[in-house]
């Protein structure tokens, strides 16, 4: 009875390991390959070569790993497994992301380059010291774990946002500083903030657009003003490719058309036809539905609407500002877009800033900390 | 290569054992020679030679004490040119820079430090071969006509890179002529899946702990964050290396070979000198046997025993890297057991057991502080840390780190011990039936959890790989 026992559990055990084993690779070589991968935003291993060269440096067998690795059978779905596993592990954040109340992602900020921010803010000062005549606005955007911010324990040791944005509107001077923190506090619960992604909604970019219209002394519109079009009701974004989590709900995402007199608007960027229209719908087809607004990162756009008042204005942002600008459209003729980590001098020296009569930088609080290209603003004449 | 990666489990794994299994017994060796090249140069692609070359002088130094087996002489030089071969290689390779900045310091010279990139394995592979042709010399074994066989010896995949140590006579039949049963392979299977675990679900994990507390700005560090950090590293370094063992060992069990175990619930020792008889088993059996012992052990006097433990740890520790901490902290563990013989190790034995594990965990814990350290500031400084230099008991962080690991951490406690395995006899007593059936499943989700985390794997490195 016992050895019949002990050879059953042992032929169980090899013919289990055995299936698994064989199984997986055997499905991975024979499954047809992805090229692209969405949720990690990049070109997944192409077949190794071998060679003698190859060989001797490595790159063979680094190349082959690579390429088992990013074509193994199922490859999402293990990335979930470990992160469940994570989670009831204890761990309070996956890939950087934490998620609270259950459908709500916010992206853990614990750090920042100190050195780098205030480079940024000595950029921006002498920007505005140079060019004395030309009003400097500037908007500190809080990301959603900014807002949340009291409803996370102290010792995540997450940056306190408020403090943060009140710290560099101080060394910002003299830049006209435009306060949005407390709108968007006030307003969290009605969904301000993708629970997927990590911009705002176009209602978040709303709020912020009533600050900016109080403090540039416009008139903004009312929420009643517009009509509320769904573009998709199906986006899932960057915190949703950390962490693979399905079980928070898909965002939506709404363009904001005035009822009466949507103006229209033309988008030029250089070495491309113009666009006609603020969006590009064909980016709610894919994983990347947020590039809908504007388009994807380019260096620089001219917006040119039917708006027949001879105002101008120039933005430099980053991707916060896509859903915020659909809004400040409705106010200017003309508006150049700057994002200064695709500019390079040449194309920042064609700008003449005296047929603008304000500059805005439009910057989310954790992009701004960064390296975004500050440098190349002393070649804006 | 690595056990613990995509390519091994899934590639290289299946292709052996099927060829392996298919094989008439003849070709059996030729297999493993070949397989255990691939794998060596797959990570040492132009090292691989240094393997080779250190094979073939063994085996022709093997041959020569064969041929002139009467002539002492002879039979001496072949001895000595193999072990100098050996010991050069690993001189060269992962010694000369220590000396040369050593001796520049000491001599005010500036000779370059050729800053040589260290073979992977050579402190294993060297340290085996030796074990052959001392062994032979000794007429504790036999000679290897056979170079396929001997190669296969050498080059035998599961314990090339990282161990165990495993001597010649240890698989001397073997290595001529395997049995492989059902019961051996699944043994293996077994073996493989929990060292496997152990590696990707265990160490790697709880490893992330001590990288962040070591990443800290030091005099802000709370003594509860220093101990979880330094508690970390102790599990993690356990669970990394005796996961590796426990896989090499598993596999030589597929292959049909009977590898030494290397490691036995070293964390429930009751002095250093248990802890030494069940961490890395292998490597303090190879001192023991060639270094300790020929130079009369504790048979000469106990000054002459205190001096031979003095050297043997000194070695110990310059084995493990080529720096001065390393050669520390193995003096440090050759006096605690000087003075464990001389009169501690029978108090210990009186004293009730819980309060010896203590004692042996607490000095073990602080030896890491050595080992991981790096440099003697760090040392210095993270004691001062754990007993209170920044002032503050507990901080916010600390709390945070016990959130995100108290998990892991406990899950860590239990398979450190061998509860487990106590719990599996008890139950098998009356439920073998059902066991049967579910341990087995059990290995699999093992294996299934520990793939996801191969995939997810950014952060896998083996901890004595630079050996």
């Amino acid at each position: 009875m016992q050895s019949g026992g002990i050879m059953f559990k042992s032929k169980l055990m090899i013919i289990l390991f055995g299936i698994v084993i064989l199984f997986l690779p055997i499905i991975t070589t024979f499954m047809p390959k992805k090229e692209f991968s969405q949720n990690e935003n990049r070109i997944l291993a192409a077949n190794p070569n071998i060679s003698i060269s190859n060989y001797v440096d490595k790159s063979f067998m680094n190349d082959f790993e690579l390429y088992i690795s990013d074509h193994f059978f199922a490859r999402e779905r293990w990335i979930i497994i470990k992160n469940n596993i994570d989670i009831m592990m204890g761990k309070t954040e996956i890939n950087g992301v934490i998620t609270i109340d259950n459908h709500q992602m916010l992206e853990a900020w614990k750090s920042f380059d100190s050195i780098q921010i205030n480079k940024n803010i000595n950029w921006i000062n002498q920007f505005a010291d140079s060019h004395k005549n030309i009003n400097v606005h500037i908007m500190l955007a809080p990301t959603a774990q900014g807002i949340f911010y009291d409803k996370l324990p102290g010792r995540y040791g997450l940056i306190n946002q408020k403090e943060f944005i009140k710290d560099c509107y101080s060394k910002l001077n003299p830049i006209d500083s435009i306060e949005v923190y407390n709108t968007l506090f006030k307003n969290r619960d009605k969904y301000t903030y993708y629970r997927t992604d990590h911009h705002w909604t176009t209602f978040g970019a709303y709020l912020a657009y009533v600050e900016f219209c109080v403090d540039m002394g416009l008139t903004p519109y009312e929420v009643s003003d517009f009509v509320k079009e769904q573009a998709s009701d199906n986006f899932r974004g960057t915190l949703y490719s950390k962490t693979l989590d399905t079980s928070i709900e898909p965002d939506v995402i709404n363009y904001y058309k005035l009822k009466e007199a949507e103006p229209e608007v033309i988008l030029n960027s250089k070495g491309e036809k113009p666009h006609i229209g603020l969006y590009y719908t064909e980016y709610l087809k894919e994983k990347d539905k947020y590039s809908s607004f504007i388009g994807s990162n380019t260096g620089l756009i001219n917006l040119v609407s039917n708006i027949n008042n001879n105002e101008s204005l120039l933005v430099i942002k980053d991707s916060y500002a896509h859903s915020l600008l659909p809004f400040i459209a409705k106010h200017y003729q003309r508006i150049t877009v700057l994002d200064l980590r695709y500019t390079n001098r040449k194309m920042l020296e064609e700008i003449d800033l005296n047929q603008f009569t304000n500059t805005i930088f439009i910057y989310n609080t954790m992009t701004f900390t960064q390296n975004n290209g500050f440098n190349l603003l002393e070649y804006i004449k | 290569m690595v056990f613990s990666s995509l390519t091994f489990i899934f590639v290289f794994l299946p292709i052996v054992l099927i060829l392996y299994y298919l094989s008439p017994k003849r070709i059996q060796n030729v297999l493993i020679l070949i397989s255990g090249l691939i794998f060596y140069a797959w990570g040492e692609p132009i090292y691989v030679g240094v393997l080779i070359l250190s094979t073939l002088i063994d085996y022709l130094a093997g041959i020569i004490m064969y041929k002139y087996d009467n002539n002492i002489v002879i039979r001496r030089i072949a001895l000595i040119t193999s072990i100098v071969m050996n010991l050069s290689l690993l001189g060269v390779f992962k010694y000369s820079g220590f000396f040369i900045d050593n001796f520049n310091l000491i001599f005010d010279t500036s000779f370059v430090n050729p800053k040589l990139v260290l073979p992977i394995g050579i402190s294993f592979f060297t340290f085996q071969s030796m074990s052959y042709t001392i062994d032979l010399y000794l007429r504790k074994i036999n000679v290897q006509k056979n170079p396929i066989n001997f190669t296969a010896f050498v080059t035998l995949f599961p314990q090339i890179v990282a161990g165990p140590i495993v001597r010649y006579k240890d698989v001397e039949k073997e290595l001529n002529h395997r049995e492989i049963t059902v019961d051996m392979v699944s043994e293996g299977i077994f073996l493989f899946i929990n060292g496997l675990a152990k590696k990707v679900l265990i160490a790697n994990n709880i490893g992330l702990l001590w990288t962040t507390v070591k990443a800290m700005e030091i005099s802000n560090i709370s003594v509860l964050t220093a101990w979880l950090g330094i508690i970390a590293f102790f599990f993690q370094i356990y669970f990394d290396f005796s996961g590796y063992s426990d896989m090499a060992v598993g596999l030589g069990k597929m292959l049909g070979f009977h590898f030494p175990k290397n490691f036995n619930y070293p964390y429930m020792s009751r002095s250093i000198s248990e802890f030494w008889r069940r961490w890395h088993i292998t490597l303090g059996d190879w001192f023991k046997s060639y270094v300790y012992i020929p130079l009369g052990g504790s048979k000469k006097g106990l000054l002459r025993a205190v001096i031979n433990l003095l050297i043997v740890w000194f070695l110990s520790g310059l084995w493990h890297g080529a720096s001065w901490n390393y050669v520390i902290w193995g003096l440090y563990f050759g006096i605690i057991i000087i003075i464990e013989k001389l009169f501690l190790g029978k108090i210990l034995k009186k004293i009730p057991g819980t309060f010896s594990v203590i004692y042996t965990i607490f000095l073990v814990i602080l030896s890491w502080v050595i080992f991981d350290g790096g440099t003697l500031d760090f040392t210095l400084d993270f004691y001062k840390t754990m007993f209170g230099a920044s002032g503050k008991l507990i901080d916010g962080t600390s709390t945070y780190l016990l959130e995100n690991y108290i998990v892991i951490i406990i899950i860590a406690i239990f398979a450190a011990t061998n509860i487990f395995n106590r719990c599996f006899l008890k139950v098998n007593e009356k439920y073998s039936t059902v066991l049967d059936y579910v341990i087995p499943f059990i290995k699999v989700a093992l294996l299934i959890v520990s793939t996801a985390y191969l995939v997810n794997a950014t952060y896998n490195p083996f901890l004595y790989f630079n050996f």
